[in-house]
């Protein structure tokens, strides 16, 4: 079937894609200056014999094709190596963070979508009124507003309703499992409005132009012709046909934001991929560096492949030959 | 037309907000009334943790103080930094001072249960000697041998008497036996220790790693368990936060490196006390001397960096760099060690014109009329690269005064930010910088603030290249004057020797600035380091709560049963309310 086998194209584009990024990787923290077990250990009094001895456990003597195909193999099977600055393996570190940023991340552009695209269609059905135009105006300020400004800026005002910082309350016994998510959500609640109040504007953009553009459309007028409910119109053939876009441009974004909430984690401390990102390289952790633009890539690549999947789906006029 | 639901969302938006004032925190609860309420989590927040918990790769001043925390030694250093008894009870020792017998106390217990016997003073001695583990090894490079009499007396034989066996002891930790026995070094190197059984005050509970640790107090503690029940480092990614959280009160403690723009703020704050006091701690510019280093030649001549040194004004530095929160340089053994510290070594005054007259009276003319002077053979221009760690972004000033300064001298500098690894290849093998700028933090006994200048120290600790044979040979007499003044005299000759070379220009000895809360806690100790350091376990020792916790405080969770419902009902009435509109006609 033409859809299985665009799917398995996409997949198999998207690994090799894969490959020469890892490969580009390898190259580009290979050329950096700095001996890397100097940077580890940061000992001055290192004498030559240990470092000898040091490099040869971690296979630094090998020659550098070997450690080449000893890193790809690595790569692949999540052995991503130990970090300088925790002295842990680098994916474990990762993988945590992850996940933390996908609680914030995930939460926040699931808000922004449902937020954007509902004040995306009040726009676009009342454009070019009052209405309208302070929607578009509060969305573009949100927007163009720097994500760490809005970010301490709520951190002042709202100083001693909610904790400041962290993803949970540091040493905490928790009486069980709902009071740990309620610790939680008391650490997520000013994070998470901050990145959606910043990220939905370009939804609110995208939904409304994207449905000025449908509604234009011949088959909108027969709609109303027939005698159709503007709710009806709305919700059942307006509304699908300007989604199209959004899907494709919120998968992009959810790869981008796993790293780009750099910001918010930073402002926050929130323990996520963006702020090991920021730290690694003020302390010029490359393990970590390496680790973490992996997954940041991987992530980016597979909401891209899925983003491409489907809206193959949803889009029976996309030829998938 | 006033909707129902516009009126639905903003009620379901005010419920959400008043929830969030109303959630109580989360108490743990403990404690009956007594003299010092026990119980309490400290919290505290810093910018940066500790690397490691291993005692032998830690290089970070936060390892060092978590150390302190975690391990105890034979010997401590007391409040006013004399070495005092620890771990080892009493001792006594030969008149030779070759053969020295420790009495340990008999009641420390390793963290895991086991007892803290000589065995383990006898092993971690071993250890270091045998694997030369570069952490301690100068601390017991002297031992010839270590015996064990019964399992609470260790006798040390040394090879020479040396001054300082007490502020050895008081820096090497004491490890059990049964932990690391069987590692070669770069096991050691390599072990994370990343649950540590120590025998000291806390034990760890958990260490996020970026995120957090927990310390529990060890309630067994042989020299009195600590009042609180536990304490929290919180760690904070940048100082607007940190300093908030200590205002809002949710840290109870900023033991160190308070930034001192937010002093001011504090101060003004009746609920927060900020606390200054010396620190064993100084920030210089380490310019390279090395005759086999590739560094700017005219740098190994002296008259030039006693030019360099008299276009500093340091005090204008510390004002414009550290807000006044500093003290300007002089030698390199720590103001803070003051028994050993020469007061009466006078500053090279900050004399533009006189500088310019040395370097004219030397012979480095501006041949060329290009602003730069030359050396006096003519081939090499002063004109120097100063590295400075990015990680201390507020040197970068003190890098474009000296630029202004220097540059009327003739000399142009060029002043780049890197990282501790770059400018570490740039030292080590090769020796080819010109100047950079960092600081050594040192103890209350000068030895290790001297040991850096040695010429053995090359590819090691000396990272300027200074090499004199005649302060070498000081060094040693140094080491082995077991009498107290001699060894101040020669102390003072030594440092003195190379103030007058000026490899270094000590810029300034930095002061440690914490701060607390007062509303909780009492009991935080201020000593020379700060509140909490590598020498200072005591505040976390000694602090208790004011009050006695109440009992049964309990999370309540209806507020948040309540936000959580408002939260989804909110959603689902903005929806709604958007669905609404839409039935009114669309504008063309």
């Amino acid at each position: 079937m033409n859809l299985r086998r665009y799917v398995f194209q996409r997949i198999v584009t998207a690994f090799v894609i894969f490959l020469v990024i890892l490969t580009l990787n390898f190259i580009i923290f290979r050329t950096i200056p700095g001996d890397p077990i100097k940077t580890m250990f940061q000992d001055p009094r290192m004498t030559p014999q240990d470092i000898q001895q040091l490099r040869e456990a971690f296979g630094l003597e090998k020659p550098l094709l070997t450690q080449y195909f000893i890193y790809m193999y690595n790569s692949l099977t999540g052995e991503l190596g130990i970090s300088f600055t925790y002295r842990d393996s680098v994916w474990d570190i990762v993988s945590d963070r992850l996940v933390n940023t996908l609680i914030l991340v995930g939460g926040a552009s699931l808000l922004a979508l449902l937020l954007g695209v509902s004040t995306g269609i009040v726009a676009a059905w009342r454009r070019n009124s009052l209405t309208d135009f302070s929607l578009l105006g509060t969305s573009l300020f949100f927007y163009s507003v720097p994500t760490f400004w809005l970010g301490m800026l709520s951190l002042f005002a709202l100083a001693g309703l909610v904790p400041s910082s962290g993803m949970y309350t540091p040493g905490v016994d928790y009486e069980g499992p709902l009071d740990k998510f309620f610790d939680l959500m008391r650490h997520l609640i000013v994070p998470m409005m901050v990145l959606t109040l910043v990220l939905f504007g370009q939804y609110v953009m995208l939904m409304r132009s994207s449905l000025i553009d449908v509604l234009q459309e011949d088959y909108i007028t027969t709609g109303k012709a027939k005698g159709l409910s503007n709710r009806d119109l709305l919700r059942r053939h307006a509304v699908p046909n300007a989604m199209l876009p959004m899907v494709t441009v919120t998968a992009i974004n959810l790869g981008l934001v796993v790293g780009g909430a750099i910001q918010t984690e930073t402002v926050f401390s929130w323990p996520g991929v963006g702020l090991l990102m920021y730290e690694g390289l003020i302390a010029r952790d490359y393990p970590i560096l390496q680790g973490s633009f992996l997954v940041v890539t991987l992530v980016a690549l597979v909401a891209n492949v899925l983003a491409d999947i489907t809206y193959a789906f949803l889009d029976p006029r996309v030829k998938v030959g | 037309m006033i909707r129902l639901s516009r009126v639905l969302a903003m009620f379901v938006v005010f419920v959400l907000v008043a929830s969030a004032i109303a959630f109580p925190g989360t108490l743990v609860s403990k404690g009956a009334a007594q003299d010092v309420p026990t119980g309490g989590t400290l919290r505290l927040g810093w910018l940066q943790e500790q690397d490691t918990l291993n005692p032998f790769v830690t290089v970070t001043v936060q390892g060092k103080t978590m150390l302190k925390l975690l391990y105890d030694n034979l010997v401590i250093w007391n409040k006013t930094l004399e070495p005092v008894a620890h771990l080892a009870e009493t001792w006594t020792s030969t008149a030779d001072s070759l053969n020295w017998t420790f009495q340990l106390v008999d009641n420390a217990k390793w963290s895991d249960g086991t007892d803290l016997t000589a065995a383990d003073v006898k092993f971690t001695f071993d250890l270091i000697k045998d694997e030369q583990l570069s952490a301690y090894y100068s601390n017991v490079k002297f031992m010839s041998s270590v015996t064990t009499n019964g399992d609470y007396e260790v006798t040390v034989e040394y090879s020479q008497a040396i001054a300082t066996v007490l502020s050895d002891l008081a820096t090497v930790p004491i490890v059990p036996e049964h932990i690391w026995t069987g590692m070669n070094k770069s096991e050691i190197a390599l072990f994370t220790n990343d649950d540590p059984i120590g025998s000291g005050p806390f034990v760890l509970d958990s260490w996020t790693k970026g995120v957090s640790v927990v310390l529990d107090s060890n309630p067994d503690y042989w020299d009195g368990a600590p009042y609180i029940e536990k304490a929290v480092f919180q760690k904070f990614s940048n100082t607007e936060t940190l300093v908030n959280a200590l205002r809002n009160g949710e840290i109870d403690i900023i033991p160190k490196e308070l930034p001192p723009t937010s002093i001011a703020l504090l101060n003004a704050d009746d609920e927060v006390k900020v606390t200054t006091n010396t620190d064993l701690y100084y920030r210089e510019i380490s310019i390279n001397v090395n005759e086999n280093g590739a560094g700017n030649p005219t740098l190994r001549d002296l008259n030039v960096r006693l030019a360099l040194s008299m276009a500093v004004d340091k005090q204008a530095l510390i004002d414009l760099v550290h807000l006044g929160y500093a003290e300007p340089g002089t030698t390199i053994v720590q103001k803070a060690a003051s028994y050993w510290w020469d007061s009466s070594i006078e500053p090279y005054p900050f004399d533009i014109p006189a500088a310019n007259a040395l370097l004219n009276d030397s012979g480095y003319m501006d041949i060329d009329d290009d602003g730069i002077r030359e050396s006096p053979n003519g081939t090499v221009e002063m004109s120097y690269t100063l590295l400075i760690l990015q990680r201390w972004p507020e040197e970068m000033r003190t890098g474009q005064q000296l630029q202004t300064w220097w540059g009327e001298l003739g000399v142009e500098l060029t002043v780049t930010a890197a990282d501790a690894n770059t400018i570490n290849s740039y030292i080590y093998p090769e020796y080819s910088q010109d100047m950079f700028i960092w600081g050594y933090s040192g103890q209350p006994d000068p030895a290790f603030s001297l040991l850096i200048m040695l010429s053995n120290e090359i590819q090691n600790w000396n990272d300027c290249g200074y090499a004199n044979a005649t302060y070498d040979a000081l060094y040693d007499d140094m080491s082995t004057a077991t009498d107290v003044e001699d060894r101040r005299s020669i102390i003072y000759e030594m440092q003195g020797m190379v103030y007058d070379d000026c490899p270094y220009i000590v810029l300034y000895y930095m002061q440690a600035t914490g701060a607390y809360r007062l509303d909780t806690f009492a009991g935080f100790v201020n000593m020379p380091t700060g509140l909490l350091s590598d020498l200072n376990p005591y505040t976390l020792r000694e602090v208790h709560l004011i009050e006695a916790e109440e009992e049964g405080a309990q999370t309540d969770y209806v507020p948040w049963a309540i936000a959580g419902v408002a939260i989804i009902v909110a959603v689902a009435a903005v929806a709604f309310a958007m669905m609404k509109a839409k039935k009114a006609p669309p504008k063309e």
